[in-house]
Formats: structure tokens, sequence, C-alpha cells
């Protein structure tokens, strides 16, 4: 829907322009920021850990080092290390389904924690890549590209969330995540598709550019049952960073799961994996 | 309620019983009609004057007028602003129908003196925080893109800033921008924007005149917190056929008008429609921009017939479309559509009735035609109104208007329905909201004395819920609870209001006056909308069991003075504005599409205050006004903002307009109008952190920076063709403006975003026009 709104934004606002402009803010203290996941996966799991700063810093975020991370549920209890600064690792564990963990982060004397349903994961039927024609809006013309269907029964009755991100593996090269940035991340609410299955699949990612998935690359797609605490996250990201300008809500604080003023979010999700391989 | 009744009862039985009128047989009325002698339209507001009795009375919105005297013959002074002063010996020995037809007054580029009582009508009347605007005067003004827009130039006016950039969207006084009643012939329009609002509904030829009520606002009217914008179509011409038109850049337009039966039946028909979209689809084909749509057009229809002196009958219509659409991709559409039927009839010379049906219609509907994806998404709201108003001439100290209004509302918030193909999504049907909304009033203007004039009224309001429905129930947390439903025709919720008006003048002398107002107004229906422009995306929503309506409450002050013979109006008027529940969202709302949107308002108080400085000159080679407006607006909102005070989206501190026009020759006209506005407050980010590999903002409190100051000056030249336009049956003209002429670069939105080559955060800002320089031809034929 946001994305129609944009085109719509974008055609219709034929003589609208934009330029920088030098604009003062005002800075407040800095805060303590977390990027953690665990999933039904067996990996090692990463905590990143760093501290917000001022609007217009210009370098990356500085991280958190020598933090005492840990995760919970309750009766068993995981120590995360510290691989590389900032980045902390759990060692390679699945995290079993159906109960609550909690994070514990405690750095420069301050607690902060968070806490997250780990949701069983919902199996997947089956991936396809499939070839079609679309506007290409950036040189206004019509072109092939792929698309990635991914087959699942959305089970019925209200209240479940996912998130999708995929991973590509070129004939000669190693896995990508095609994901990085939350920008191509899928998430979605079953409130308008509740109990379905459609029979072309549903349509995940599009407009990938032909040339990025020569025959024989292997496309791998993760789907994550969220909760709805990191789907109404997810949301208000896009909320409070895809302005169109046109169609925006008044500016608001990102929601979070953490305590202690930190920022970011802790997830649980169960995961789901599955691959094909492009053939045209 | 009861005592209201009664009133009524009482006024109403005076008209049903002549023998109360006899009490009265020293005295005789005179009344008729006020028209223009070459068109027949009614003018409104054009005055009657005894000079013998120093007694007068405006015309109404219908050109009506009626003034009961003792026996006798007098001088009897007919003027109005921009046509020629009639002065006739009237011998009244009984009642007597005097319909008047005044010439325009063709010599108007000279300082003619008027003598007559029209001329201080600002500084005599009651009414204060009041703008009338003409037609003609509008078309004065340099217009975006030579669309001369009728909402555009109630922007320059004190006490309204504009919305934004390109929007048709305004605020009065510190209020919101759904504050406003907006009324095309009595029929609300709930959605006046087309493009996105960079144009308005009100085409320039269907359209006779606006007023503005910010404050002070007779108890006729009700409904929105902050102002009233009443718009009135012509009636059409009753002498002649008279066809005119334009073709500019953006639009054409094509208006027919005439009698059907000369002096007593006539029509028009005016249409608009814009064509970028032709031009689009000479792009190559395979350019996305020639499959695309993006027009609008209106229509505009009336009908008025007078059967006799005492009966008159109107049926007039609106309806407006924009399309836009971009080959198989995406459609949009919206539109209003209104239909006033009236009946005018006058009882005994002495009391006049309007009885009105009222349908209005705003809808719109978003999708995909086609392909996997194929869905469309329609929503509307719909409104069937009965009307009476009653203006009673009890005698020439006193006004008596009393009337109902009632109204269903029936909302269909949102139906979404897949194609056969898209057959993941399921179809989605919002409960459809019906309401019933009623008011009466009850007004008397009366001049106590020779200097001091008041208008006193109450109006009483009632909102009722009906069934079928679902109410969701939240708990003090907002957190859903359950549900309650209600049967087909259950009234399950009523909420009623009463609202006091007042309005007080003191002459001082000839040239100025005084006056004070006090005004208490009810709203039952708010708007939800995301847009900081004038996006068709608006949901309306009824007050319920979890929406309280909104209640104003607001005093001003005024002082009014005329100099050089009424040349110059000028006036100073101070205002403070109480508001209660107004509606904001929670952070983060989904504000489409979202079945417990009711869970996410958030209501609070509001409060605005300010000073209007305004001097106008309306007659005379040099046209125009400066407007000036100092003010201030707040509101404060439990969970919004750390329930700590912040500036309103209204909030604008200072305003300045400038518009000018001046008559060259008989051939020329130059005009130019400069604005100036603070810039609109906005929150900007006070930190920010990273996530999914991109910079997130965190903001502290709301609202505290603005928007940079917002100015830009425009001009036209109106340049009549031809030789000696008057004795022609064909004139036409060609208008040159220029938007923005010095092209700076106002901020339309600023936004705080990641730079994707740099991966820097950058402050943006969007803007819309530079310099946009247009001509029209127009042409009339007659």
């Amino acid at each position: 829907m946001k994305t129609t709104l944009y085109i719509i934004a974008t055609l219709f606002l034929f003589s609208s322009c934009t330029e920088k402009i030098d604009f003062e803010v005002d800075s407040e203290q800095t805060r303590l920021v977390v990027e953690g996941q665990i999933t039904t996966l067996k990996m090692k799991h990463l905590v990143k850990v760093t501290q917000s700063t001022s609007y217009f810093y210009e370098q990356a975020a500085p991280v958190v080092t020598g933090a005492a991370v840990s995760i919970t549920d309750g009766s068993s209890t995981w120590v995360l290390t510290e691989e590389k600064p900032g980045f902390y690792y759990t060692s390679e564990t699945a995290f079993p389904a159906d109960k609550s963990y909690t994070l514990n982060i405690e750095a420069d004397g301050q607690k902060y924690e968070a806490t997250d349903f780990l949701n069983a994961p919902i199996t997947a039927d089956s991936v396809a890549v499939v070839s079609n024609e679309e506007w290409d809006f950036e040189n206004n013309t019509k072109k092939d590209f792929y698309s990635i269907h991914f087959f699942v029964q959305e089970p019925a009755g209200l209240g479940d969330n996912y998130l999708w991100k995929y991973w590509l593996k070129r004939p000669d090269s190693a896995w990508k995540d095609m994901t990085p940035e939350y920008s191509e991340w899928v998430f979605a609410t079953d409130e308008y598709v509740d109990g379905n299955s459609p029979e072309k699949g549903w349509e995940m990612f599009s407009y990938i550019p032909k040339e990025e998935m020569p025959n024989g690359t292997k496309v791998r797609v993760e789907m994550y049952k969220i909760t709805t605490l990191y789907y109404k996250f997810l949301y208000s990201v896009g909320e409070q960073t895809q302005r169109t300008g046109f169609f925006d809500g008044p500016p608001a604080n990102i929601t979070t799961n953490l305590s202690n003023r930190a920022l970011g979010f802790f997830f649980a999700a169960g995961a789901d994996t599955i691959s094909t391989v492009v053939q045209e | 309620m009861r005592i209201l009744l009664a009133v009524f009862m009482g006024v109403a039985s005076i008209f049903a019983t002549p023998e109360l009128l006899k009490g009265q047989n020293e005295k005789v009325t005179l009344s008729g009609q006020l028209r223009d002698k070459e068109t027949g339209e009614d003018l409104v507001g054009a005055t009657v004057y005894i000079k013998e009795l120093s007694i007068g009375v405006a015309a109404n919105i219908y050109g009506f007028y009626s003034l009961t005297v003792p026996k006798g013959t007098y001088d009897v002074t007919f003027s109005y602003i921009g046509y020629v002063t009639t002065t006739q010996s009237v011998e009244l020995q009984q009642n007597v129908t005097l319909n008047m037809e005044l010439g325009a007054n063709m010599t108007q580029l000279e300082e003619v003196e008027i003598v007559g009582e029209a001329e201080n009508k600002n500084v005599e009347t009651v009414r204060m925080s009041t703008v009338n605007l003409k037609m003609e005067n509008i078309k004065k003004i340099p217009a975006l893109m030579g669309e001369v827009d009728v909402l555009r130039v109630v922007q320059l006016l004190p006490g309204v800033q504009s919305g934004g950039e390109g929007s048709t969207g305004f605020f009065v006084r510190g209020g919101g921008i759904d504050q406003n009643l907006i009324l095309l012939d009595e029929a609300p329009v709930y959605n006046p924007a087309h493009l996105f609002g960079f144009f308005s509904v009100f085409n320039q030829d269907a359209i006779k005149s606006a007023d503005l009520y910010k404050g002070g606002i007779p108890a006729r009217y009700g409904g929105r917190l902050s102002s009233v914008l009443d718009v009135r179509m012509n009636d059409g011409n009753s002498k002649k056929l008279n066809v005119k038109g334009g073709i500019g850049i953006l639009a054409s337009r094509l208006t027919i008008e005439g009698p059907i039966v000369k002096d007593k039946v006539s029509f028009i028909v005016s249409g608009r429609r814009t064509y970028a979209d032709l031009f689009l689809k000479l792009l190559p084909k395979d350019d996305i921009r020639s499959q695309s749509k993006l027009y609008f057009y209106d229509l505009n229809g009336k009908v008025n017939w007078r059967i006799n002196d005492k009966n008159r009958v109107y049926v007039s219509g609106y309806f407006g479309r924009d399309v836009m659409g971009a080959g198989d991709q995406f459609n949009i559409g919206w539109g209003n559509t209104t239909l006033t039927t009236r009946w005018n009839h006058i009882f005994n010379k002495k009391i006049f009735s309007n009885l009105s049906f009222v349908y209005s219609n705003f809808d719109y509907s978003l999708g995909v035609p086609s392909g996997p994806n194929e869905f469309i998404w329609k929503s509307s709201i719909i409104d069937y109104s009965l009307k009476n108003d009653y203006t009673y001439y009890f005698n020439p100290k006193n006004t008596i208007e009393f009337g109902f209004i009632s109204t269903y509302h029936n909302f269909k918030p949102a139906e979404v329905t897949p194609g056969p193909e898209n057959d993941g999504f399921n179809s989605i049907k919002y409960f459809d909201r019906h309401t019933w909304e009623n008011g009466v009033y009850l007004s008397n203007n009366q001049r106590i004395g020779s200097r001091l004039t008041a208008e006193y009224g109450l109006r009483f309001t009632s909102f009722s819920n009906i069934g079928k429905d679902t109410v969701y129930t939240y708990d003090d947390n907002y957190d859903r609870t359950g549900y309650e439903a209600y049967d087909k025709g259950d009234i399950y919720n009523t909420f009623t209001g009463w609202e006091p008006r007042l309005g007080l003048k003191y002459s001082l002398n000839d040239e100025s006056s005084i006056k004070a107002s006090y005004n208490r107004m009810y709203q039952y229906l708010h708007l939800a909308t995301n847009s900081t422009g004038g996006a068709p995306l608006d949901i309306w929503m009824p007050s319920s069991k979890n929406l309280k309506p909104g209640i104003a409450d607001q005093v001003a002050l005024g002082y009014f003075r005329n100099f050089k013979n009424n040349t110059f109006e000028t006036s100073v008027e101070g205002y403070y504005k109480w508001m209660q529940n107004q509606v904001d969202f929670a952070d983060n709302s989904q504000i489409l599409l979202n079945k417990y949107l009711d869970g996410d308002i958030r209501q609070g108080k509001g409060w605005a205050y300010g000073a209007e400085f305004f001097v106008r000159k309306q007659k005379g080679k040099m046209t125009g006004w400066v407007s000036y407006t100092l003010s201030w607006s707040y509101r404060k909102i439990d969970d919004i903002n750390g329930g700590k005070k912040f500036f309103s989206p209204a909030h604008r501190n200072n305003n300045l307009a400038i518009v000018f026009s001046y008559a060259l020759n008989e051939k020329l006209d130059v005009s130019a109008n400069w604005v100036y506005n603070s810039g609109a407050p906005i929150t900007t980010p006070t930190g920010r952190f990273e996530y999914g590999g991109q910079i997130n903002p965190t903001y502290a409190d709301r609202n505290t920076a603005k928007m940079p100051d917002y100015h830009r000056l425009d001009v036209g030249l109106d340049w009549k063709l031809g030789k000696n336009r008057e004795s022609k049956k064909f004139n036409h003209s060609l208008n040159f403006s220029v938007y923005n002429l010095y092209g700076r670069k106002n901020a339309y939105a600023i936004n705080f975003v990641e730079d994707k080559e740099t991966g820097l955060a950058v402050a943006e800002k969007t803007y819309l026009f530079s310099v946009l320089p247009s001509i029209t031809w127009n042409f009339s034929w007659k």
C-alpha cells in the first residue's frame, strides 16, 4: 500500500523537487541500542550493541564493548561472547520454541532487558522463481524481472505475523544476504490474508534484475514467525524512515521492547528455510 | 429544548393568525427582491435605506428584503457596492412589493462618491470576523496556473493560514483543517480538493460569492468548530443567453446560462476539465507516463424558477471527479456530488422561509485494475439533509431567524475487494456507520437605541449513532477488551449540545464601531488523515462511544473604522478560542485500513489566540487589501508528547498578505499579491540509532522546530482585447499570471533522510513550485 502511495506521489508530483538544506537540530544524551535475534535455526545468534548518536553524526554508530550479555528462558541461560567489538554471539544453538526469552545486558553500570516470545515456525511448501514483465520505473520502460514466489498455507485464525529475508548463491560465488537492510525486508500481518494459500504463491520479492540471478543460482528464503510486538516495531520503523513527504503521520519514536530508555529490538522467532535453483 | 420549541411555536403562530398582525395596522411592509439589471442575479447583502426614518435593511442570501414602517411616503435608497445607487419615492399606504434591479456601475474606475448606508456596512453590521468575497474581486487576484480559486483567496484573509504550499486546506484561527464547514449552495463539501489539493472544486464561472465566518458565527450555522465558508453558485442569467469560458494551460471552462422563460426561469451549466493527460499521451508508447491518466473535471448546474413574488424554487448540483492512474499499475479516483433543492416562500411579506433538501456524497476508490494484484478499495460518506430556515422581519428593530436541520450521515469507511487472480487476499468490509445529526436554532438581531445592535441566539444540536453497528470497547490503556453489537435501527448513543451565540456592536460614529462576540460550537464529525497535503484518502469518523464531540468556545473583540468616506475599511480584531476533545492519534498509528482506529484516538484540549489587522479598499482604480495576523495555537493531549503542550499543526506566528490590483486604463489591469508566513511547526530528530542497516531517528518533544519562513510574490496582467467592450456582443481578454515570481523554493516538507550515496544523514526539503507562469484566454458572448 505504502509503495502504491509512493508511486502516486512520485508520478504525480512531476514538478516537485528536493534539495539538501542545513537544518540545526537539538541533541540528546546517547542511549544504548540493541539489534538482536534468536531463532529455532541451529547457528550462532548475534546481538549487536551500539550507541545512539546525534542525528547528523558522520560515522558509523559507536559500538559498546565489554558488556555482559546473556539470554534466559527462566531456567536455562546462554551467555554471549564478544567476538568482535560490539558483536555478541551465542554458541551454535537452536532455541526451543513456545517459550519467552529475556535478553539481559549490563554495560557501563547500567542494566537493560528485553523479552520476546519465540513462536513455533510454520513449514513452507516450496519456493519458485518467476519471470515477469514489469515496469522499470527508473528507465521508464517495460522489462523482464524475476520475482520470488513463496508457497505456504497461512494458518486460519488472526494474530500471526511474519518476516521474510532471502539469500543467493551464484554458481561462482558464496552465499550472499540479499536483504541486509530494513528496506529489503518483507513483513506482514495476517489481517488481510488469513487462512489463505494462493495458487501462484505469495509474491515476496519482486523487481529482481535477471542479471542478478543467472541460471544455476541457488535461492534460499527464510520465513520467521514473529510476535505482534516485533511486527509493530517493524511497522513503526517504516512509518518513521520511509517518508514520502505526502502521506506521512506525525514523527514519533520507534517502538522498542528494551527497558531503561534503550533503543532497538531483541526478537525471537521460529524460522523455516526453503531453497530452489534458478533454471530458465 | 422545550423553551426553544415554545418560542418557535409562538413565532410560528404569529403568521398563522392574521388577527395578531392587525394590531399593527399603523404600519406597513415594503418588501421585494434586489437583482442585477443585466443578469437577474440576486444581490446578496444589497441595502435598502429610508433616510427619513434612518432605518435600513440588507437583502438576505436570496436577495429578499423586508422593512416594516409607519404609513407614509418615503425616499427609499437601494445600494450595493459596484452598482449605481437608486433612490425612489415610494408611497406606503399599504403593503408594497418592490422588486428593484440595480445596474452595475460602469464608471467605477473613477472614485465615485456614493452616499448610502451600504458603504459603511462593515462598520454598521453587528457581524464581525466575517469576510465577503465576490467572484469579480477574486478574479482580480493572480491565480496558480491561471485557475482562479476561491479557496486560495480565502487563505489570504486575516486569521486564515494556508494548509501548505499547493493546498486547498486551511486553518482558521488555530483550528484544524476539518473544522471548517464548506458549503456549496448549502450542501457540505467534504473534500474540496482537486489534484491533491492544488486546485479546489469551485469553478470560477459557476460561483457567485463566498462568505467566511471565523467568529461570532450566526446561530443558523453549526457542525464545525472554527469557521463556515458559505459558497454560493450563480443562479443563471434570467435576461438573456450568455456563453462564457476560458482556455488555460491547465484547464478549459465553458458556461452557458440564460432564461428558459424570461425573468422567470433561468439556468446555468458550467463545466471544466484539465488536460495534462492529453499531453502525456504524446509521449512514446513505452513510456509509462503515456499510459497515465491524470485529470479532473467539474460540472455545475442550476435551475431557478421564480414562480411568483412569493414562491421560488431552485435546484442546483455539483459533480466533480479526479481520475488518476498509470497503465495497469494502479488507479485512483475521487470526487464530490452535491444536490440542493430549495423552495423559498414568503409569508405575509415579513416572513421569509427556505426549505431545502440537500444531498452530498464524497467518495474515493483506488486499486490495481487487473492482474494478480488486482483489487479495488472504496470508501464514501453520504449525507441527506432536510433544512428549514425562517427570517422574520418583525419590525425594523428586530429580525428573528429560526429553523432546523436534520441530517442522516452514512459512512462507508472501507471496502476492499481483491480481483479473481488475487487469491491471497481476503476481501475487507468495515461496518457502515449510520448517524443522525439535528440542529434547531433561534436568534434575534435587535437594534437597541441608535448605537447598539445585538444579535443573540441559541442553537441546540444532537447527534445519534444508529445500529446496525459493532463498537469495540477499550480499557484505560486503550487495550481492546471486547465489543458491543447493536441491532439495525437501534439508537444506541446520543450526544447533545447547547450552543449560545452572541454578537454586539456599538457605533462610536458613522465611521467607527466596536464589536464583541461569543460563540460555542459543537462538531460531531472528525477527520482522520495522515496527509500533510490534500490527499483524498480522508476518513471522516463520526463521534461515538469512543470519540467525543469537539467543542469550541470563542470570544472576539474588534474595532472597525472606515476612512476617506468609506474608501478604506479597516479593522483590528483579537480572539481567544478554547477547544475541547481535539483529536490526535497515538504514535505510529495506522490510519488507513485499521479496524481498531478508534482505539488509537487520543483526545485533549486545544487553545488559540491572536490579533488580526485588516485594511481593505474596494473602490476606485486601485483595490486590494493588507492583512496581518499574529497568532498562537496549542494542543495538550494525554499520551501525546508526554502530556506536555505543543504547537498545533495550525500554528503560524506571523502571517502577512498584501493583495493589490490596479486598473491602468480601460483595457489593462495589473495585479500582485505577496504572502509571508512563519514556517509551520515541525518535529526534528534529536538523535539517531542504527537498526536494519539504516539510520533511524529518535525524537524528543513534538513541534518544537519550525520550517523555513514562507514567502511568495505572484503577479498578473489582464488585457481586454477588442474595442469598446460594453456595446459589443463578444468580449475577450488575455490573462497572464506568474506564480512565485522570484522563484523562492518554499519548503513543502522537511524530511530527515539517509543520503543513499554517502550514507550520511541529511535534512532535505521538498518544494513544489518554482516560477510558474501561465496564460489564459477568457471570453464571453451575450
